[in-house]
């Protein structure tokens, strides 16, 4: 008999494998429930300590009633006493003393202060720049879904740098003091008051009482002192992109459980911001861990803020390529937030972004400058979405850097004043923005820009004027004498120049052709040199270039100008790469030793226009922040600092 | 055979060496060279604190030594055997290595005769663990010491840079050339004679103050380093490996870290691999099984309706570029206000995903999909764009290798001795023709580890071709070279295989 592979065994075998796939899906199955309901078990878990630690609070609290009630009933009973014996007279005495037990009481209260004149900064009860609450459609629960355009690849706290890492921990994690949502004013946000040298030698300050971690457990100055020396400034962990910015801190010590201080090793402007502004870490939580787990870690991020991870477990972290999950902290200390949750998606082609928006599977994107300009104008969108286009604070801008230095031993033309003047007239900006940007973004004035106080209110755009140009040109010494239509100076030399670009960018490349059109319409020939974006910082340091383009991106409301104009920055390859001097370091050295904010600011201005005068840089396009928001949710504000989602609701 | 395979195997490793070397080589030479996406977030710092922070990642890394040192130290790691003192591995799995060696503050003859050496207390008893030390016990020492010695060689390499940034601003004032290497460092050497002219700047005080602070680190760090090392050399964790003779052991290879992610390289590519073998998993049975019947068909009606049309339309398929394809499907097949708009328009998984049984089931009296088919539903689009330009190289090659046989002489013999035609298709000319078909497909294998990675930046898919791009934009070593030597050695065994595979089938290859 042939042993034939026949239909029989086919079909035979087929269920054997059959059986085998069901058997592992099935393993599949029951492993994943036993990983969910270990993370269920977990909550419960946390849900059972926080039960019994409002148990105790709330019998600590009857304890405390009683005795408080006992306190009064005795106090009632001597009154009674005294009163029966006939004290009428003491009435007004008493008054008398009542005040004073308040100053006392007051000064009780500022006991932690350094003694002397120094006055105290207290802080206002921290809050909603508008309140949610009484809003109509107000409800609590929802949740908001956020897309990246970039993949995440670790989110814990100081160790992650970039953007988006950040954003997310700004949720989670708090800083000492926080800008305000509108006024972009320093403003308490675990401190509750503090005091500041007014030579910028130290700063003490108090924290908050009844501030807590998410996990409950209470914010004390050691967690402060620990965060600085233990954490970012502990060299076995990488956090070297921030402990190099915080040099200018010499130390943090703790004065008694609640208040710290911090010393300088010289005074600055920026200090302030430095000392107040990072991200006070719980010292129990991170001890637990050695500096190569938390080196390792994608997502072990633990704070005080509005929303935690919502799981948060060394062995079993948030991994790239998944979303990333908040959940609201339900011990926050603070004004509690509205949403249930948050949650991050990374989404990189715009095309599947928008999608997924339309679809209402993401609450909010970025959009392009042309899915904007496209989009928002469609019929209906406006019920279905909100279009934010908004300047704030982290706005940068786009400019042409003039070579004002040497490039090789030689001048270039841009020396002169006059020239770079000429320079910024010829390029119409708000053309440029209509025509290349889709019409979205305003004309940069200056290094900072509205809405920043840093900007000197004063100062118009320069205007778009060939003739202007024409004869500052001819004043600087720019003639067409041999009539060939371009321009010479006395020893003949033709104006030409090189401008540099980054490779790959549509928007540069028009912006390359208008400015080579324009220039030749003055008589002026501009080369173009294209080069990848890896060869930048090379050039840049070696300062090889007569022209380039570049955007300058911000931070906060007011960045310190000493890296990109201060002369020093000229030498040994800093950032003023332009080579520009142009006696600006009395201002920027003034800037940086003026504590107080509003004077302060006037130098800025100054300063301001100095740099309008120069035109070292022609300023182009301040960037807005683009967002298209899903209008299932309610208070939604763009303002100068940027978004606000703890506000938000999400309207049934 | 066997000889033969094992002479083929022991080649490869030169071939590994030598491809993953040239890599490595390339991309230090470019622009920015290794490492250049840890500067990346530099932006608007301040000079002397982007120093400091270069010189600590560089130290962190090993940056500052030359590419091949680079190189050679990564063979070191990743080789099974190994050298000197073994590594030791604490109870999270983290090898722990022999302190790392105090570098020579630059300039020291400026301001001492002698080197420092390290100074060891001499009233100082031999170290020693206590007889009750818990393994924890040895851990915190080890760990605090460990501590204690990084911040000594922090602060001499942060003193380093200050000085550094320093002589970087006499050198602008005195202009003298050539004094900064391609990455704009000082050159030391270059200085060294020149104290004279640099006396005469107005840093001197500074350079000298720094200089002297430099050598005062040296000699910390160096003691700290010290006693870090009787601490080590005490065991405080179990070795890794299995030691032979003294200074020789073999230890499982240590891939590293990469340093724009500071993750393991191992747990990221596990991360990456499963989802780019998902998707070419059911991507390859796809084509393979449209495409060789339609290459059949063709063939046994060459010239027919089916032929010319299924040729067309695979080549028109073919031809057409699949950052457009993908993008319209994400437009169209996407978009909830199509009917045809059913589809996810990026990830692996649906939002509510997490909270799905892994199969289909019924909750409420509603069907819902499970995670597993939720998975398949999100990867319909990104595998239709691997498949549709698939078909042609295949059907092609199919129908020219069955046209082929057809006019060999032994099918004219079958036909001639009346065997059915759909024996000859089936048992003569289709078995013949499979041949090329075999190796096909091991040439395909390799490239489905690395990935696509047009369709994983389109529909945001967390796989190998991302990663092996963000390596080499990142400049990111040890996930580079993780990387290459990975694809280097599946293409060396394909091939092998394909090899073994041709000997199998064709009886006339012999390899002797």
């Amino acid at each position: 008999m042939q042993n034939k592979f026949g239909l029989k065994d086919f079909v035979l075998m087929m269920l054997v494998v059959l059986v085998g796939v069901f058997t592992l899906m099935n393993i599949k199955e029951g492993d994943r429930r036993w990983t969910k309901t270990q993370e269920l078990l977990n909550k419960v878990g946390t849900v059972e300590q926080q039960v019994a630690k409002l148990d105790r609070n709330l019998q600590e609290g009857e304890a405390s009633t009683q005795e408080g009630l006992d306190a009064i009933t005795g106090q009632l009973s001597n009154l009674d006493a005294r009163l029966s014996s006939g004290e009428f007279s003491v009435s007004s005495s008493g008054g008398g003393s009542n005040t004073g037990g308040g100053s006392v009481g007051g000064n009780a209260r500022d006991s932690w202060a350094r003694p002397g004149s120094v006055p105290i900064k207290r802080q206002p009860k921290f809050g909603f720049a508008v309140e949610p609450y009484d809003l109509d459609g107000y409800s609590r629960g929802g949740e908001f879904t956020e897309a990246f355009p970039a993949q995440l690849s670790k989110l814990t706290p100081v160790l992650a740098e970039d953007t988006y890492a950040r954003r997310i921990n700004d949720q989670i994690c708090e800083t000492l003091a926080g800008l305000n949502a509108q006024t972009l004013e320093l403003e308490g946000l675990l401190a509750e008051a503090w005091q500041y040298d007014p030579n910028g030698y130290w700063l003490r300050v108090k924290l908050r009482e009844n501030i807590n971690f998410s996990d409950g457990v209470e914010i004390t100055a050691e967690d402060v002192r620990w965060t600085f020396h233990d954490y970012i400034n502990n060299p076995e962990l990488e956090t070297e992109a921030l402990r190099s910015t915080m040099t200018s801190i010499e130390k943090v010590e703790v004065i008694s459980e609640k208040v710290v201080e911090f010393t300088f090793n010289q005074p600055d402007a920026y200090n302030l911001q430095a000392a107040l502004g990072f991200y006070i870490l719980p010292k129990h939580f991170y001890t637990q861990l050695t500096p190569s787990q938390i080196n390792q870690s994608t997502a072990l991020s633990m704070g005080s803020g509005p929303f935690k991870l919502d799981i948060l477990d060394v062995d079993n972290q948030w991994a790239p390529g998944k979303d990333v999950i908040l959940v609201r902290n339900e011990q926050y200390w603070g004004p509690k937030p509205s949403l249930q949750s948050m949650r991050y998606k990374v989404i990189i082609e715009p095309i599947a972004r928008l999608t997924e928006f339309r679809n209402g599977n993401v609450s909010m994107i970025p959009p392009s400058s042309p899915q904007f300009g496209k989009v928002s104008r469609e019929e209906g969108w406006d019920d279905f979405a909100y279009s934010l286009n908004w300047a704030n604070m982290r706005s940068g801008y786009g400019f042409i850097g003039w070579q004002c230095g040497p490039r090789d031993g030689k001048l270039t033309p841009f020396h002169d004043k006059r020239v770079r003047q000429a320079m910024t007239l010829i390029l119409d900006r708000q053309l440029i923005i209509d025509d290349m940007f889709n019409g979205i973004g305003e004309r940069a004035v200056g290094p900072n820009n509205p809405p920043s106080p840093a900007a000197n209110p004063e100062i118009e755009p320069w205007p778009y004027n060939i003739e202007r140009a024409k004869a500052l040109l001819a004043e600087a010494g720019w003639v067409d004498t041999d009539d060939d239509g371009i321009l010479e100076n006395e020893r003949g030399d033709e104006f030409t120049f090189e401008f540099t670009r980054v490779a790959g960018s549509q928007t540069t490349k028009r912006i390359q052709i208008y400015l080579v059109s324009q220039c030749a319409s003055v008589g002026i020939r501009c080369n173009p040199r294209i080069v990848d974006w890896s060869l930048y910082d090379q050039i840049l340091k070696n300062r090889d270039f007569d022209s380039i383009m570049m955007g300058w991106a911000a931070s906060s409301p007011e960045s310190d100008p000493k890296q990109i104009w201060h002369t020093d920055s000229i030498q040994n390859q800093g950032h003023n790469f332009i080579q520009w001097d142009a006696g600006q370091d009395q201002y920027i050295d003034k800037i940086k030793l003026t504590l107080d904010a509003s004077e302060r600011m006037k130098v800025f201005h100054q300063f301001h226009s100095l740099i309008d005068e120069e035109q070292p840089y022609t300023f182009l396009r301040v960037g807005p922040w683009l967002r298209f928001i899903n209008k299932d949710f309610e208070n939604v504000h763009p303002y100068p600092k940027g978004l606000e989602q703890r506000e938000y609701f999400y309207a049934e | 055979m066997g000889v033969y395979i094992l002479r083929r195997l022991l080649l490869m490793i030169p071939t590994l060496l030598g491809i993953t070397f040239l890599v490595f080589m390339l991309i230090a030479l470019s622009p920015g060279g290794i490492g250049a996406g840890l500067s990346a977030g530099n932006g608007q710092m301040d000079q002397t604190n982007r120093a400091i922070k270069e010189a600590y990642l560089e130290d962190r890394y090993g940056l500052d030594a030359s590419a091949p040192v680079q190189y050679v130290r990564w063979l070191g790691r990743i080789s099974p055997i190994k050298f000197g003192k073994r590594d030791q591995v604490d109870p999270t799995g983290t090898f722990i290595q022999p302190p790392k060696v105090v570098k020579v503050p630059p300039l020291w003859e400026w301001y001492i005769d002698e080197l420092p050496v390290a100074q060891v207390d001499p009233n100082a008893q031999v170290f020693a663990w206590a007889d009750d030390a818990s393994e924890l016990n040895k851990s915190m020492v080890y760990r605090r010491q460990a501590n204690q010695y990084s911040k000594a060689r922090a602060k001499l390499i942060s003193g380093r840079a200050l000085l550094d940034t320093e002589l970087g601003k006499a050198i602008s004032e005195l202009e003298i050339k050539k004094a900064h290497d391609k990455k704009g460092k000082v050159k030391h050497d270059v200085i060294e004679p020149m104290r004279a002219q640099i006396e005469s700047t107005e840093f001197n005080e500074e350079i000298n103050r720094l200089g002297n602070d430099l050598v005062g680190y040296y000699q910390n760090a160096l003691n700290e380093r010290e006693k870090l090392m009787t601490i080590f050399d005490a065991k405080p964790y179990p070795e890794a490996g299995f030691g032979i003779i003294p200074g020789l052991s073999i230890s499982k290879p240590d891939m590293g870290q990469s340093f724009s992610k500071s993750r393991p390289v191992m747990e990221l590519i596990s991360e990456a691999i499963p989802i780019t073998i998902l998707l070419n998993l059911i991507a390859i049975p796809i084509i393979y099984f449209i495409a060789i019947p339609s290459g059949m068909l063709a063939a046994v009606r060459s010239g027919g309706a089916f032929d010319r049309a299924s040729g067309s339309l695979y080549i028109a398929l073919w031809s057409f570029p699949i950052p457009l394809a993908g993008v319209l499907m994400v437009g169209y097949m996407a978009n909830h206000n199509y009917w045809f708009g059913v589809f996810p328009a990026s990830g692996l998984h649906s939002s509510a995903s997490d909270g799905f049984t892994y199969l289909p089931s019924r909750i409420d009296g509603h069907w819902q999909f499970g995670y597993l088919l939720d998975m398949f539903w999100h990867v319909c689009m990104p595998v239709a764009c691997l498949v549709y330009g698939g078909f042609a190289v295949l059907s092609k090659q199919t129908r020219a290798a069955m046209l082929d046989n057809f006019n060999m002489d032994y099918v004219r013999t079958a036909k001639a001795k009346g065997v059915a035609y759909k024996d000859i298709v089936f048992r003569h000319v289709f078995r013949n023709s499979l041949l090329p078909l075999i190796t096909m497909f091991v040439s395909i294998f390799p490239a489905m580890l690395a990935g696509s990675v047009v369709i994983e930046k389109i529909f945001t898919i967390p796989g190998m071709g991302n990663l092996v791009i963000e390596s080499i934009n990142l400049k990111d070593r040890e996930l580079l070279l993780a990387n290459t030597m990975m694809i280097a050695a599946v293409n060396l065994l394909a091939l092998l295989l394909a090899d073994i595979l041709y000997s199998m089938a064709d009886p006339r290859i012999s390899y002797k």
